[in-house]
């Protein structure tokens, strides 16, 4: 996938599920049959203009009635059957915001690996147990999504809610600017490290439909692809790895494209092509961008 | 063969469990719990 088409997929994935704008303009929510439907996105449905609802938050709600959410269990398990973690690279508007954050020119460093197991420990924590025990939707209080694009919004249109802001409001504005600010310095900090979702798509990384193809003969082993990938992984070492976002950024080099589970050899017969014959100048420049 | 077969698990318990979630009518609890924010 290119580069721009990426964009295009991204800004879409932010623009259509927020389309009801008429909730800007009356102070009320989008209470129609679209709502039924999880959309595999962070995107938080109390966003006045939001016509989906938010999967953790719809499973966050089944545990803190004490029932298993199995229509949200199901609805995010065919997604990632299908497509893998393909929405949050191409779709997921808070994925985006972090993208455009990173372009800002700030110190870049980057985080440990062992920091993606925090998104397990939030999603069984925040997201499963402690809901149960305490019935309170404790991921959907903290989450900085729902602070940007649902707790800002009814806060300045709503005086009624302005008058219901207590302490834990200025620990969501300071989560929500403590992520903004790390996205200019780290990709994706919060996909990689805090996102429920970014726990539960990557168990379909293996077995789902779509694929990423790698062919050894071709490739250089230059790096450049860590350097374009979002979450800063070589998928040239793995490339199946459970943090692979399937943004396809990097099969703008021709060792690497996206094929499905039925294609045995997506690149022809082994050792047909010599090494580094296609692969080098593809991506220069890339990482700039 | 492995990758296909994993893919094919995984379709079928998939589908299974939304199918399940369906019949449950989860569906109508989801639109609520939506609208009632």
């Amino acid at each position: 996938m290119g580069y721009l088409k990426r964009r295009i997929f991204q800004g879409m994935g932010a623009v259509l599920p927020n389309s009801y704008v008429q909730g800007f303009l009356t102070a009320s929510l989008y209470q129609g049959s679209l709502k039924s439907v999880c959309s595999p996105l962070l995107n938080c449905y109390a966003c006045p203009s939001a016509l989906f609802s938010c999967p953790i938050g719809t499973l966050q709600h089944f545990m803190v009635t004490g029932n298993v959410p199995y229509y949200g269990i199901g609805t995010l398990s065919v997604i990632g059957a299908t497509v893998g973690r393909m929405t949050c690279g191409t779709l997921c508007p808070f994925g985006f915001l972090q993208d455009l954050l990173y372009k800002f020119r700030a110190w870049k460093v980057s985080i440990p690996v062992w920091t993606r197991y925090f998104r397990y420990a939030v999603l069984v924590g925040l997201v499963f147990i402690i809901p149960y025990i305490t019935h309170e939707n404790w991921f959907s209080k903290l989450c900085p999504m729902g602070t940007l694009i649902g707790g800002l919004p009814w806060v300045t249109m709503n005086v009624n809610v302005r008058s219901m802001i207590r302490a834990l409001f200025w620990v969501k504005i300071a989560m929500l600017l403590f992520f903004v600010t790390t996205s200019t310095m780290v990709k994706r900090p919060f996909c990689r490290a805090i996102c429920p979702l970014g726990a539960i798509s990557p168990l379909f990384t293996k077995s789902s439909f779509l694929q990423l193809g790698w062919n050894p003969d071709t490739c250089t082993r230059c790096g450049k692809c860590q350097k374009i990938c979002p979450v800063d992984i070589r998928p040239d070492r793995n490339w199946t790895n459970p943090d692979c976002l399937r943004c396809l950024d990097c099969t703008r080099c021709p060792s690497l494209k996206l094929t499905t589970a039925f294609h045995r050899q997506p690149f022809g017969v082994p050792g047909a092509s010599p090494a580094g014959v296609t692969v080098a100048g593809d991506l220069s420049g890339a990482a700039a961008r | 063969m492995p990758r296909v077969a994993a893919f094919l698990v995984t379709a079928v318990a998939s589908a299974s469990i939304l199918a399940f979630g369906i019949f449950r009518e989860e569906i109508g609890e989801v639109m609520f719990n939506a609208a009632m924010l």
